[in-house]
């Protein structure tokens, strides 16, 4: 079901073939990194209203500054264990697709300039995230960081239940 | 008229499964009218409508979302398609023998 999806979300994916600035967050022990130009702020955690029929990793929706934006809990889009929320869990707005979504990670890091040279391509075994969802590995700092491809993160699937709810209506 | 147990629909796992103990809210949608099971009646206010986000696409029984006086969002039930689930699944209905005497008589 997920490799239908793939073709559906090529066009939104970012190019690889450029460094640039990344904004670096947590999730478990491990670093990830996301293009800074997707990035459109960092919040903390606000109130979530939980919304039925949707996806376990979608966590609800936030008011953002009079806006309704969903949330999506990164951790759980990646099959980790949960973790309770501390004072460093925040919510990354990121404008993925054309779309305001809310990103909760671990914590936020720094922002740093990796450049192509020091983008390798993905492994596709060892690494707890599914390699489609990476643009490549980063390497700044002596630090090594998953680069996620947020588009493919946050769409890939919703893109899948979108059809297949109209399929049903239809049937 | 159907009995609509909304928390089976929106998967709540701690609400009110026994309509006796719960209240039931007759909604309509013009012609057709159904009762949603629910735990508790809050008030009355007038909300500004607004969607879940594009990110979120559509939620089936739910049509939109309000910001409330606290800040909080307040999911906006869709009414008909509600009562067209509830009219097309007809497991959903409650028995009548699950019924007082006195719901019996009140339907």
């Amino acid at each position: 079901m997920n490799n239908v999806t793939t073709t559906n979300t090529a066009q939104t994916g970012a190019a690889t073939s450029h460094g640039g600035k990344f904004l670096s967050f947590f999730l478990k022990d491990e670093e990830y990194g996301i293009e800074i130009l997707k990035v459109q702020e960092i919040i903390g955690m606000l109130p979530i209203t939980r919304v039925p029929r949707t996806p376990e990793y979608v966590r609800g929706v936030i008011n953002l500054r009079g806006k309704i934006i969903p949330v999506t809990d990164l951790r759980s889009r990646f099959e980790m264990e949960e973790q309770e929320v501390t004072t460093e869990t925040c919510t990354i707005v990121v404008q993925a697709g054309g779309l305001e979504i809310g990103v909760i990670v671990d914590k936020v890091s720094e922002v740093m300039d990796i450049p192509i040279s020091e983008i390798e391509d993905v492994p596709s075994f060892g690494t707890d995230v599914n390699a489609d969802f990476l643009l490549g590995i980063g390497n700044a700092n002596g630090r090594v960081r998953l680069l996620l491809d947020i588009d493919k993160v946050l769409l890939t699937r919703e893109i899948v239940e979108i059809h297949s709810s109209n399929a049903g209506i239809d049937a | 008229m159907p009995v609509f147990r909304l928390h089976r629909l929106f998967k709540v796992s701690d609400a009110i499964e026994d309509p006796t103990n719960g209240l039931l809210m007759i909604v309509g949608d013009g012609r057709r009218r159904c009762a949603l099971l629910v735990d508790e009646l809050l008030g009355q206010q007038q909300v500004v409508a607004k969607n879940l986000g594009e990110g979120m696409g559509k939620v089936q029984g739910v049509s939109g979302g309000a910001i409330l006086g606290d800040g909080c969002i307040g999911l906006i039930l869709d009414t008909p398609e509600l009562v067209a689930l509830a009219r097309q699944n007809g497991t959903v209905s409650i028995r009548k023998e699950d019924l007082l005497p006195q719901q019996i008589a009140a339907a």
